[in-house]
């Protein structure tokens, strides 16, 4: 299909290149116009294409840390990075990858990887398709809602061990970032996922940081989790493939600037549920195949 | 596109068949690419035979079936079939279907490969047949595609997918009552092949390689785009 077939080395599959470049620059610039990871997107995407679960969300981790670095960038210039957040973020996110690299290593010995993250997709992209589309229909009512204060405090600041963040302006127990940390480490080692989804909301709505500092931090913190997953995948159970993530990194790229100036003309906004439909769309697939029919009721693996 | 041609030595047996049929260790050339190992034969024939067959069977592995079983509402991997040491490619051409049905039903399919000892017996289990074919791993095509080069001389093209395993391959051509028969031996190569070898044999150096080049990438994007 579409002509010159790539076999990527590591996967051991042979999947057409410009099919493979475009699907990787359409996620690039939805990634772009929305300001959101991709990775949710593009790893699915991966397992459509009949590239092994493994083998995608670790390189798919790969592809997320090279984006993140050049979106950081930007963010450190303007000193919009917390790093002491993102330390304590990355502190409990390197527990929580280690301990899902190795539950992927656990279920691939006993034959339930792919069920694993197939049935995890499933949740994780209908629960954030459904808030992204309640969040787009609603847009209007979020816009009048009031202005709250650049920083609050909750109970939950009140756990012990508290800690003074001075950019964030916060007082909170090290317990509450390193917590989130662990639960978005599992989510990168699971499902080739930067979690910032999760991570941006939780980190404004939960840890109560100012939202200017949110995005910067949360990209630091991206970049320590999937660089440790890809990391302990190569090490644990060779499934990055270098071949593959340069492949996706180059698509990737290019979309994510045209939907960067796309976004600047565009009503992204109003555009938001489109996002939406595609996540569920996506998230329907899996279940379809995983509930209804699979897409092969049978599979050969032929090993020496 | 890197082509690493390699011509290689004619192993195992060789009929030193006369004349009509010859084949020498440098009738066979082997080129391999991303895409896989193309072979090419060259070969000697008084008269096109139109009952020309090529068979290539590749090295020993193990082929593992699962099917999938609806259980509790979820499809989920069920009954798995594993076959040990069975040929992880085979090619049949000039072997047409009904041909090939008739020899599984009388178990006359051995004549395919003279002196080979392998099992051979998936290629009568359509279910191994379509998985491997859908993989490119199980070829089967009634005639063989002879290129007449003049003066008596033909060649024919045969195409082993870069899913194939690395190994011997063992190849087996009969044309006008005669048969020969040579070992060739299919590698990865290239960039492939170097990748592989790292991911496998130096994982810590590999998970930092491609981190770094995920940076350099990362970093490379920001100075391009952050200018404009």
């Amino acid at each position: 299909m579409f002509g010159m077939e790539l076999h990527f080395p590591i996967a051991d599959v042979s999947v057409s290149l410009p099919l493979l470049m475009f699907l990787g620059f359409a996620v690039g610039v939805l990634s772009g116009l929305f300001g959101v990871g991709g990775g949710f997107l593009m790893t699915p995407i991966l397992f459509f294409l009949g590239i092994p679960k493994l083998v995608a969300t670790s390189t798919e981790a790969v592809q997320i840390a090279g984006s993140s670095v050049s979106g950081v960038l930007g963010h450190f210039k303007r000193k919009n990075v917390d790093i002491k957040v993102g330390c304590f973020l990355a502190g409990g996110g390197l527990i929580g990858t280690t301990a899902g690299v190795f539950l992927t290593r656990w279920l691939t010995s006993v034959g339930l990887t792919d069920f694993v993250i197939e049935i995890t997709y499933v949740i994780f992209l209908g629960f954030i398709g459904t808030v992204m589309l309640i969040e787009s229909l609603g847009s209007k009512m979020y816009a009048k809602a009031p202005t709250r204060r650049s920083h609050y405090h909750t109970p939950l600041h009140r756990l012990p061990w508290r800690i003074k963040f001075p950019r964030s302006k916060l007082y909170m127990s090290g317990f509450l970032p390193i917590g989130l940390g662990f639960f978005i480490g599992i989510l990168t080692a699971l499902l080739g996922v930067g979690g910032g989804f999760i991570m941006v909301p939780a980190m404004i709505y939960i840890l109560g940081m100012p939202t200017l500092i949110v995005i910067g931090t949360s990209l630091f913190t991206v970049i320590i989790l999937t660089a440790s997953v890809a990391l302990q995948q190569s090490i644990v159970n060779v499934s990055v493939d270098i071949v593959l993530a340069v492949c996706l990194m180059v698509g990737g790229v290019l979309g994510a600037q045209v939907g960067v100036r796309l976004s600047s003309r565009l009503p992204a906004q109003d555009l938001r549920i489109w996002l939406a439909l595609i996540v569920l769309a996506v998230c329907g697939k899996l279940a379809f195949d995983l509930l209804v029919y699979p897409p092969a009721l049978a599979s050969i693996e032929v090993s020496l | 596109m890197r082509l690493i041609p390699l011509i290689l030595l004619l192993c195992g047996t060789l009929a030193w068949a006369t004349p009509p049929i010859l084949l020498s260790d440098q009738s066979i050339d082997i080129t391999t690419n991303f895409r896989g190992t193309e072979i090419v034969l060259t070969t000697y024939l008084e008269t096109p035979d139109p009952k020309a067959r090529l068979v290539i069977v590749g090295p020993n592995g193990t082929l593992t079936i699962r099917r999938k079983e609806r259980r509790a509402g979820l499809w989920l991997n069920a009954a798995k079939t594993t076959l040990d040491q069975v040929p992880t490619y085979v090619a049949l051409q000039g072997i047409d279907f009904q041909q090939l049905t008739d020899d599984c039903s009388r178990g006359t399919y051995q004549v395919y490969t003279p002196n080979h000892h392998s099992n051979l017996s998936w290629i009568c289990r359509p279910g191994f047949r379509d998985l491997m074919a859908n993989k490119g791993l199980f070829v089967q095509g009634g005639s063989v595609a002879l290129e007449d080069l003049g003066q008596g001389f033909f060649r024919t093209t045969a195409f082993v997918p870069a899913t194939a395993k690395p190994g011997a391959y063992q190849v087996w051509f009969t044309a006008g009552g005669d048969i020969a028969s040579a070992t060739i031996n299919v590698q990865r190569a290239g960039l492939e092949r170097l990748v592989l070898e790292t991911a496998e044999n130096y994982r810590v150096l590999y998970g930092i390689l491609c981190l770094i080049i995920a940076a350099l990438a990362g970093w490379v994007t920001n100075l391009i785009f952050s200018r404009r």
